[in-house]
């Protein structure tokens, strides 16, 4: 019974001690202030999407470099450049904005997220920076207009780019392939006449996960993925023309044998999240024939890539030719997290990045078009092997509905409608009732932005 | 003799199968390591082989030096062992008191305590890591290692109570109570008594909040978010596999750092882990 | 090993001949009154209960009440008040077809995990027990090293395994005979892309890992049954297999009680191995319960209270099968 007696003061003691060593060390707990600040920031930091790049950190360093020269009262302000992968941007402004801790001050975004991350408030309002900008004139009108919602602008356009189909010339000459397709039956013959050539490879990528491409083969059938009337959505999916492209595009998995099995449930780079080991590592190495992806993914591509100077690029085709499909204008906007303390120093540091110039020669680094009409309708492009096609299916493109409010939570957010049907599909469930199933959840969600 | 023949076979076959059964068991761990040892052109092939030909250190020195995530190893490995020290330093402390408080002394509260102590073990982490984000949030604790060293030595706590007090019932009052009628105070009982007897029990059960708190997955991925200089080596380990999908070597020389430490650690300590994971474990 | 104490007056010396009260430091007045008043215990307690209980307990009760609520964004930004839905998270998850498929795979993967690695576990424990000294020590040692193996390590190992460019699965599998399944179908398979072959990685994955511990504790329980038992069977004419169910399972009936429900919490349970094997959140066909909580409260737009009301419903499964092994632990006196 002696332990008994233990007295209060080894108790205390071990308590205190406990928590004494857990609090001594490790900062943080910083206060986040919701306030603005006029003063000059010491650091500002910059969101950017995928995966880090050589030539963009040179870009970069070379635009911090101006934005200290162009506004000395910045000159001692650091600029962090964080890298956050596509798939997971949502969840990661998300846990920002959320927790108020390690949030951005600027951040680049989809341009088809900033309708949804504006209406979520991530965003700041930045209609007053925008109207009194020099640039803001010579921004396609498009590109600025899915910006801006009930009249405020939320973020500016810094890029745009197209999908298109890669190819190497040297493949297509030797598979007795002399003009790239112009229709799907030619698109699938054409893959089946590489495989034969090029034993041991895949014709031509049908991932599950890629919506933006996808949606060429719906648009290129004649048909809607959703349609909107005094703010409403009604989904198609179960249209004629949009079950003929699903149809197609499922065969090329199941009838056709031109993709195989690993890319069901993948992204074009690979699994959700990742910047590799996908379709677009296997056409770097030579594993698959055609790719669907956009001039950007360059950067994506191994470091150990084959023939890289056969690489060449035509517009996904149409269901008959011999137009190619119209493609979805993707790009990249650049906009101001809603927590940022400096938002007057975020803007000056994006009006030096998204300058005609700075946003011409970063475009051109990816293989990316700059936002700015004159450099659209200029021209440069058109006489490259490689960006021509790209060029010529940016002459067709659609945006709508993957701009809408809740498309990203339909897509990519939570409920990932499209690429779950289309991987049901190739794993073989039924057609009609998991398109039917698939076109009442993109119309729930898409109008309420939740399922039911 | 045909009696002590098949006995014979019968322990050469029990041999066999025992080969079998570890060569089984170790065959994923090797490939881990050997696949750490070969650059790229070996295990990107069609045809496998299980010793590298050319092994290098290549994949472990991009890991260490953080060419592929931007940060050494070494960092995470920091806020690995901070994180897990600190929390296992508490838990065990607290655990020791509350296993005494509750193998020493009737109260009132006891058997509810211990109902408790018993249900709260059950309790998924993937359910209250919602609450428990919230919470954080608003106690600023996100973002933060010592958010993490909270919610670790909360969860290590009712096991480790559960385990220790098996530990502290068995040893025989009649030592301490010898040793107070021979004039220790409870503090001297407790130390050179109570400690040396119950420290094989620690040992086990600082074991199991190490590993607990070394491997922890949900609570880190929840709540360090995206500042990637703060994240624990499991979620590193996850985060570089997840944004580096094809570079195996560097992801299985990545796997290789965060796992060796602690098998060696497992069988340093397996026989006193052993013995009393099932002293704890199996008698209820 | 006890330690000898030397004889010295100690406190106790000092307090007994002193009338209460008289002349006593602070210390030992507080020594005193702990004492009177039994308060050594709760003091004692009194840290890992708050500890535990605002970390542990208060949570829990707040995922009730936050089930009964409608929490999103902008309620944790504080910039609207939370609101009362009653019953509707709950009307909402019992139409949610994800919730029931998710549910489905949670049970499904646990009635498959839990037997297989007990069977599996039982049977390297019988032969640890055969075993040679040395053999047995070797066998353990490589056991323990699939243990040790965290759960993170050891998924993006079978993943890697599994891949369908370079992993050895698919390779092994093309080189297998026809009549055993193989050939070159096998090739390129992958391994992630759906919920059957994902949760069979998954269910390898979990068995390697949890054998172990099974194996280890059925040892103990082995090397605890008085060898004249085995004898009498064995002379009685009983084979191995009557053996083990007539004499050795009903002496590990307990153990193996205990193993049974904790390999259920463990296998309901898990999440690190299905995220990183599924690809963290990308394929909604192939979330188990605890993935579809997680993906519910923490994808934009995050949505809280369903969130906690999903995991209101897995915890009381979990509750509900433990409920068992309480039961089960105050019969056998743990309590005492």
């Amino acid at each position: 019974m002696g332990l008994r007696k233990i007295p209060a003061a080894l108790v205390a003691s071990c308590a205190a001690a406990a928590l004494a060593i857990a609090g001594c060390s490790s900062g943080s707990s910083s206060s986040s202030s919701a306030g603005t600040s006029a003063a000059a920031p010491a650091q500002l930091t910059v969101w950017r999407m995928g995966a880090s790049v050589p030539s963009q950190v040179t870009w970069m360093n070379g635009v911090i470099a101006q934005f200290h020269k162009d506004f000395p009262q910045y000159a001692k302000t650091k600029v962090k450049v964080v890298w956050v992968p596509w798939t997971s941007n949502t969840t990661e402004w998300n846990d920002a904005l959320a927790s108020g801790k390690n949030a951005p001050d600027i951040t680049e975004l989809g341009n088809t997220e900033t309708p949804t991350e504006a209406s979520l408030g991530v965003l700041a309002n930045i209609s007053s920076y925008v109207n009194s900008w020099s640039g803001k004139s010579g921004i396609v009108p498009g590109m600025l207009a899915n910006d801006t919602q009930n009249g405020g602008v939320y973020a500016v356009p810094w890029f745009g780019g197209v999908r298109g189909v890669w190819y190497r010339t040297d493949q297509f000459a030797k598979a007795g392939i002399t003009s790239p397709p112009a229709s799907w039956a030619q698109l699938a013959t054409d893959a089946q006449k590489l495989m034969k050539t090029f034993p041991g490879t895949y014709g031509i990528d049908a991932i599950t996960d890629d919506t933006n491409a996808f949606a060429s083969f719906i648009w290129g059938a004649g048909g809607q993925i959703a349609t909107e009337s005094n703010g409403t959505w009604t989904a198609d999916l179960t249209s004629p023309a949009d079950e003929a492209a699903i149809k197609f595009y499922v065969s090329l998995y199941r009838t056709y044998h031109l993709s195989p099995a690993k890319y069901i449930g993948q992204t074009e780079l690979g699994n959700t999240g990742s910047t590799s080991g996908g379709a677009n590592t296997d056409f770097g190495l030579g594993k698959l024939d055609m790719y669907i992806d956009g001039p950007w993914a360059t950067a994506t591509m191994p470091a150990n890539s084959v023939d890289k100077s056969n690489w060449a690029s035509f517009p996904i085709p149409s269901e008959n030719g011999p137009n190619p499909a119209p493609v979805f204008a993707g790009g990249s906007d650049l906009g101001i997290f809603k927590t940022s303390r400096y938002p007057q120093a975020d803007w000056d540091l994006i009006s030096v990045m998204d300058n005609q110039a700075n946003s011409t020669s970063f475009a051109n680094l990816q293989g990316f078009f700059p936002p700015y009409t004159a450099e659209l309708t200029g021209g440069p492009y058109k006489s490259q092997k490689f960006m021509s096609g790209f060029a010529t299916a940016a002459a067709n493109s659609q945006i709508a509905p993957l701009n809408a409010k809740n498309w990203s939570t339909a897509d990519t957010g939570k409920y990932f409608i499209i690429p779950d049907m289309l991987k049901s599909l190739m794993n073989g469930a039924p057609f009609a009732p998991t398109v039917a199933a698939a076109n009442s959840q993109l119309q729930a969600v898409l109008n309420t932005g939740t399922e039911s | 003799m045909r009696g002590r023949l098949t006995r014979r076979t019968r322990r050469a076959g029990l041999n066999l199968l025992g080969l079998l059964v570890a060569l089984v068991t170790l065959f994923p761990i090797f490939w881990m390591v050997s696949t750490a040892f070969k650059p790229a052109t070996e295990w990107y092939t069609l045809n496998p082989h299980p010793l590298p030909a050319h092994p290098t250190l290549s994949n472990f020195r991009a890991v260490l030096d953080g060419s592929v995530i931007g940060l050494p190893y070494w960092n995470f490995l920091k806020n690995s062992l901070f994180v897990t020290l600190v929390s296992v330093l508490a838990s065990s402390l607290m655990a020791l008191l509350a296993a005494v408080a509750v193998a020493r002394f009737r109260f009132r509260f006891r058997t509810t305590y211990l109902i408790m102590l018993l249900i709260v073990q059950m309790l998924p982490m993937q359910a209250l890591v919602i609450s428990l984000f919230i919470d954080f949030r608003s106690l600023n604790l996100l973002d933060s290692l010592v958010g993490l060293i909270l919610a670790y030595t909360a969860w290590a706590l009712p096991v480790t109570i559960w385990m220790l007090r098996n530990f502290v019932a068995a040893v025989p009052r009649e030592l301490e109570e010898a040793a107070a009628i021979d004039g220790a105070g409870p503090v001297r009982v407790f130390w050179r008594i109570l400690l040396p007897l119950v420290a094989p029990g620690l040992v086990a059960t600082s074991v199991f909040a190490f590993v607990f708190a070394y491997n922890e997955f949900i609570f880190a991925l929840s709540f360090l978010g995206a500042d990637t200089a703060k994240f624990t080596l499991p979620i590193y380990v996850q985060y570089f596999y997840g944004r580096n999908g094809a570079d195996w070597g560097a992801i299985m020389a990545a796997s290789t750092l965060f796992t060796v430490p602690v098998m060696v650690f497992f069988l340093l300590v397996q026989r006193r882990l052993r013995a009393g994971l099932v002293a704890g474990a199996v008698k209820g | 090993m006890v330690k000898t104490i030397e004889r010295r007056p100690g406190r106790l010396g000092v307090l007994a001949g002193r009338p209460a009260g008289a002349g006593l430091a602070v210390r030992q007045r507080t020594a005193i009154w702990i004492r009177r008043r039994r308060l050594a215990p709760y003091l004692l307690l009194l840290p890992s209960l708050a500890v535990v209980a605002a970390l542990v307990l208060w949570p829990t009760v707040q995922i009730a009440v936050f089930s009964f609520q409608n929490y999103g964004l902008a309620q944790l930004a504080g910039t609207a008040p939370t609101q009362w839905v009653g019953l509707g998270n709950y009307s909402q998850i019992l139409h949610d077809p994800e919730f029931w498929l998710s549910l489905r795979l949670s049970v499904i993967s646990a009635a498959v995990m839990v037997p297989l690695t007990l069977a599996v576990g039982t049977l390297v424990g019988l032969l640890l027990s055969r075993l040679g000294r040395r053999m047995a020590a070797f066998v353990s040692s490589v056991s323990v090293l699939a243990w040790a193996t965290p759960a993170v390590s050891a998924s993006v190992i079978f993943v890697w395994l599994a891949t369908p460019d370079g992993g050895v699965v698919d390779w092994f599998l093309t080189k297998l005979p026809h009549w055993l399944g193989g050939g070159a179908h096998w090739a390129g398979f992958s391994w992630t892309n759906a919920a059957l072959p994902a949760y069979t990685l998954v269910t390898a994955l979990v068995v390697w890992t949890s054998f172990p511990f099974i194996a280890v504790s059925v040892l103990a329980g082995l090397r605890a049954i008085p060898p004249e038992l085995h004898e009498s069977a064995r002379v009685d004419g009983a084979g191995p297999w009557r053996s083990f169910w007539r004499v050795t399972y009903p002496l590990l009936r307990p153990i193996f009680r205990v193993l049974f429900l904790l390999s259920v919490i463990w296998d309901f349970g898990v999440f690190t191995q299905v995220y990183i094997i599924i690809g963290e959140l990308g394929q909604r066909d192939e979330y188990n319960l605890g993935i579809y909580v997680y993906a519910t409260a923490f994808q934009l737009p995050p949505a809280y209270g369903q969130a906690s009301a999903l995991a209101f419903v897995l915890t009381i499964i979990l509750l509900v099968i433990t409920v068992g092994y309480v039961r089960a632990s105050v019969k056998e006196g743990a309590l005492q």
